[in-house]
């Protein structure tokens, strides 16, 4: 099993991911870290330090909202969700890697 | 779109970033609490669920490191830090700062006052449309030392009319009027103009016209222009002003415009430079003798004319010259003074004329301040060296730290910005008020001096040297982290590291740069210094200690007759002379170091064989008989005039030796006859000689007599030569100066109307006839002083810094048994090797250079070997001082304290 860290990761890849696991509802930080590990069978598991700059930077551009709330640990905790913005980039994002991985496995194929 | 909502996002940032902090702080704390729920569920204890989920979480601190590059310009935060810091080193070598920050600021403001005279009087364009087509036309005697000098009315006729290279000209009179309008009689000057006067400048009144032909004829001239200053002050700007009256001279003349403010107005007077700006212009009425050939000679006015486009001033010049070929034809038998002197006819450009004196000067000037620059930047790059070396231990730790280089590099230059920021700042002001005190001490005798400024061109050009200086060092600091690894500077301990070879090679050649410049600059300075002491040592031909003048000028309306102008005169002296602290008094048409001379041909009869010759051409000055012992000139032989010399005795002349001399070779000239024809029947008639006084300098100290002088008594040619005016010279017990308001009060008992003008003593006149070579004498010398205390500076500072460098070694020397002296001979022997290098290649330089100061040197030459040698001397001893200080402070190392610390 390989752990996964920033260099490895191409930081818009990344982004997708965390656009595509905040899809499906809002989440706080470590609930996006445990999503990711879970959904890759233990081979994602994101250092911090590469889990928050990202976070703030979609923030930042806005594709993600922050919100103050109550997490089940009964504990204050910072959720996301996707904003408007924050879809269409996810849609944008999945086709261009679908495009990308297409092309990919298309030359190695035939090569 | 993207990026837009991120640099908002960052801008909001900036402002909230306290609660972002402990959003974030809380933010990963619920991550870590999280984490550790999540292991207490797994069934770790409290501790293990601790330990695992921090080890999980990695370093936090750089969690919050990187993620909070993302909300912020980090670029800008990072900037703000390096200024803080920048603050912060400053603080603490305050020392250092100051010195790098006053260097810069004495040498950049020295560059924008340098550069601020140059500009304004060299390079920017004059304050009328397509000035550098105006000339001024000349008529030359160079045969009798008159290289320029006015012209008559016919000459401008010819010069108009005859050539055609001019598409316009005028011809003008400086005229100081008596103006009574106002509350106090005061001198006014004026330009009498020919009409032409305002379209060939090409600037217009703003208010009302200028004179038109019709006006310009006797009878009908009298109109005036004023100038803006004079309708502010004397009308308080009232808006009636065209029509109402003007008194000038007792006359009443009608306003009919005002020019614009700020009009810049064509002043000259061969003596020194007349900075006073006209404030009236009324027409030039040429009457018809004016016109005519038997005024040829009265050469009094000025002409300025605008060449056509497409002419040159040679083009110019030729046509000039051959007209006055083809009159001297016409007028050959009538005048050999004409050929003998050398007569002609030049043109100058307007730019040329007023700067030609000074031009020299101003290039040395700036060749000088060049080498100021250069010596405050070899110091400054010096004192960084040194204290870059001294920050090395500093510098290698935080990189072995993991300070990126490029960060640490644009730390060091930010501090050296800001160092340079705050010396060129400095010096900007310094350099403004290095201008207003060099303009309040020469602006009167600096050619075009109304106009000299700081304006834009001269405030860019001062950034652009502190930014190119701000550039330049920023870059020295960085050599020192140059190497890739930090650990050789941390492995030798202490800040004591000593420099490579090739930094310290660098600081010897800056050392050695600076003293070769300062010698050069010292050297200078010398040699203008003592040529200034040989002009004042020469001898002038007459006294100048506590003599007072003081010119007056009768208005021809209320004194008509020659006879009125004398009796006041008389009845003036006479008061004058009971005055308490007058020792003697007099008066006399043309000062010397005062007003340019009237000059006419003469002829001498012999007495014996009643033959008649011309001589040549003599200056012609008008004098009440006590004015030779008043002013203390030589009897050489017969008498001074006496009462006998009244108006109706025989006509009587005093020459000078040189006169005597050329025309009497070898011969008693007492008794001899001369005739020296005026407009007046007195001026027909053969003046007999009865004294022969001693030769006068009149205009310059530098040059030798090469003019003749005739002496006329006041009661004899009263009217002589159009003079109305005459300068009154006292000789004074006390203070000069304090007699001023007593002189005045005393005329205006006489005539209430009357002002007195161009007050000076006779010590100022000649001291302002020195302008031409104090000016560049103060200039040099203060620029070389500059140089000299940069140079100090830098050897002390850097002597300083070497000495702190190997305290541990002296202190082991000590320690080891040498002696005080011995120390001291080290450091100070260090200092003064490259000293002595400097100064041998200043001395090769300055043997080079000091052609180009020959013109601005009077009775030395440029290689004068005592002042060299002064000069090093001076730089010598003034070295060893400074190489003495730090070396003391070395010989007093305890040997003890420095052992055992760092």
């Amino acid at each position: 099993m390989t752990i996964m860290s920033k260099i490895d990761l191409p930081q818009g890849t990344l982004d997708l991911l965390v656009l595509r696991v905040l899809n499906s509802g809002e989440m706080h930080g470590w609930g996006i870290a445990q999503r990711l590990e879970l959904l890759s069978h233990g081979a994602l598991k994101l250092q911090e330090g590469t889990l928050y700059p990202a976070l703030y930077r979609m923030e930042a551009k806005g594709w993600i909202v922050p919100e103050w709330a109550q997490s089940e640990n009964n504990r204050r905790a910072k959720y996301y969700r996707l904003s408007k913005i924050g879809r269409k980039r996810l849609e944008e994002a999945q086709q261009s890697w679908d495009r990308l991985t297409g092309v990919v496995a298309t030359v190695l194929n035939n090569a | 779109m993207d990026w837009l909502r991120q640099l908002r996002f960052c801008l909001f940032s900036l402002f909230r970033r306290r609660q972002l902090e402990a959003d974030m702080a809380e933010e990963m704390q619920a991550h870590l609490d999280h984490e550790i729920a999540a292991n207490r569920a797994a069934g770790m204890n409290e501790e293990e669920a601790h330990q695992a989920a921090h080890r999980e979480f990695g370093g936090m601190e750089q969690a919050k490191e990187h993620a909070r590059d993302q909300s912020r310009f980090v670029w800008l935060e990072q900037c703000l830090q390096d200024l803080r810091y920048a603050f912060r080193q400053f603080s603490r070598n305050p020392g250092f700062s100051l010195c790098v920050v006053l260097i810069l600021a004495i040498a950049i403001g020295a560059n924008t006052a340098e550069f601020a005279l140059t500009h304004s009087l060299l390079i920017k364009p004059l304050p009328w449309p397509q000035a550098d087509r105006l000339v001024y036309v000349y008529n030359t005697a160079a045969n009798y030392g008159w290289p320029l000098g006015p012209i008559s009315v016919p000459d401008y006729l010819d010069r108009r009319d005859r050539t055609d290279c001019f598409a316009n000209a005028t011809l003008f009179k400086t005229v100081f009027f008596n103006c009574s309008s106002g509350s106090s009689p005061q001198q006014v000057l004026g330009l009498q103009v020919t009409p032409s006067f305002f379209s060939t400048l090409g600037v217009a009144p703003i208010q009302g016209r200028p004179f038109t032909d019709a006006e310009a004829v006797s009878g009908k001239d009298k109109v005036t222009v004023i100038s803006y200053s004079l309708w502010q002050k004397q009308f308080a700007g009232s808006d009636d002003i065209l029509g109402s009256d003007l008194h000038l001279d007792g006359e009443s003349y009608r306003i009919i415009g005002v020019m614009p403010e700020g009009f810049l107005s064509p002043n000259i007077s061969l003596f020194g430079v007349n900075n006073l700006n006209a404030q009236v212009w009324t027409p030039y009425a040429f009457t018809k003798t004016a016109m005519s050939d038997q005024w040829r000679s009265n050469w009094s006015s000025w002409m300025i004319a605008r060449l056509k486009t497409d002419v040159t001033v040679e083009q110019a010049q030729t046509q000039v010259d051959i007209v006055q070929q083809r009159n001297a034809a016409r007028f050959h038998s009538k005048s050999v003074s004409r050929q003998e002197g050398g007569f002609g006819g030049v043109i100058m450009g307007y730019r040329e004329q007023n700067v030609q004196h000074i031009r020299p000067t101003l290039l040395i000037l700036q060749a000088a301040v060049g080498l100021i620059l250069l010596i405050a930047c070899a110091n400054i790059g010096n004192l960084m060296l040194a204290r870059t070396i001294a920050r090395s231990r500093e510098l290698s730790t935080r990189i072995a730290l993991g300070c990126g280089r490029l960060r640490l590099a644009r730390q060091l230059f930010t501090e050296s910005l800001v160092m340079v920021a705050a010396g060129g700042a400095l010096g900007v002001l310094l350099g403004y008020w290095s201008l207003e005190l060099i303009l309040r001490m020469a602006g009167q005798s600096l050619p075009l001096g109304q106009i000299i400024a700081i304006d834009n061109t001269v405030v860019g050009f001062a950034l652009l040297l502190a930014v190119g200086t701000g550039v330049f060092f920023g870059f020295v600091p960085l050599i020192s982290l140059r190497q890739p690894h930090p650990s050789k500077a941390l492995r030798y301990g202490g800040t004591r590291v000593s420099a490579g070879k090739s930094i310290a090679m660098m600081r010897a050649v800056l050392i050695v740069t600076e003293v070769a410049l300062a010698l050069i600059l010292l050297a200078a300075s010398g040699l203008t210094l003592r040529s200034l002491v040989n002009l004042h040592h020469v001898p002038t031909g007459f006294t100048t200690d506590r003599i007072l003048t003081a010119k007056i000028t009768l208005p021809v309306t209320e004194y008509k007759a020659g006879h009125d102008r004398s009796s006041f005169y008389t009845e003036a002296l006479r008061n004058i002379r009971a005055l308490p602290g007058v020792i003697s008094a007099s008066a006399i048409s043309h000062l010397p170091f005062g007003d340019e001379s009237i000059s006419s041909d003469y002829t001498i009869r012999d007495q014996v064989s009643g033959k008649s010759s011309p001589g040549r051409n003599a200056q012609i000055k008008i004098v009440d008989p006590a004015y030779f012992q008043t002013m203390h000139i030589p009897l050489r032989r017969g008498r001074f005039f006496s009462a006998t010399d009244s108006a109706d005795a025989t006509p009587t002349v005093i020459i000078d030796r040189f006169l005597a001399q050329r025309c009497f070779p070898g011969r008693d000239p007492i008794g001899q006859q001369i005739k020296c024809p005026d407009r007046t029947p007195a001026g027909n008639r053969w003046c007999t000689i009865v004294g022969v006084v001693g030769e006068v300098k009149t205009a310059s100290l530098a040059k030798d007599v090469v003019k003749e002088t005739l002496y006329f008594p006041l009661v004899q040619r009263p009217g002589a030569f159009i003079a109305p005016s005459m300068t009154f010279v006292l000789k004074s017990m006390v203070e000069p100066t304090a007699l001023s308001a007593t002189l005045q009060k005393t005329i205006q008992q006489i005539d209430p109307s009357l002002p007195i003008y161009d007050v000076h003593t006779m010590d100022e006149r000649i001291a302002d006839s020195l302008t031409e070579y104090r000016a560049p004498t103060i200039l040099l010398v203060a620029f070389g002083t500059a140089a000299l205390a940069l140079t100090i500076m830098g050897l002390y500072a850097v002597l300083a810094y070497l000495v702190n460098q190997r305290t541990r070694e002296i202190g082991i020397r000590i320690a080891l048994g040498a002696q005080a002296r011995a120390i001291l001979t080290m450091v100070v022997s260090q200092g003064m090797k490259l000293t002595v290098i400097g100064i041998v290649l200043g001395l090769t330089a300055s043997f080079g250079l000091n052609r180009y100061l020959q013109s601005l040197l009077f009775g030395i030459t440029a290689n004068d070997p005592m002042t060299y040698i002064g000069a090093a001397c001076l730089l010598m001893g003034v070295a060893a001082v400074a190489c003495y200080l730090p070396a003391r402070r070395a010989a007093k190392v305890d040997p003890a304290v420095t052992l055992r610390t760092e």
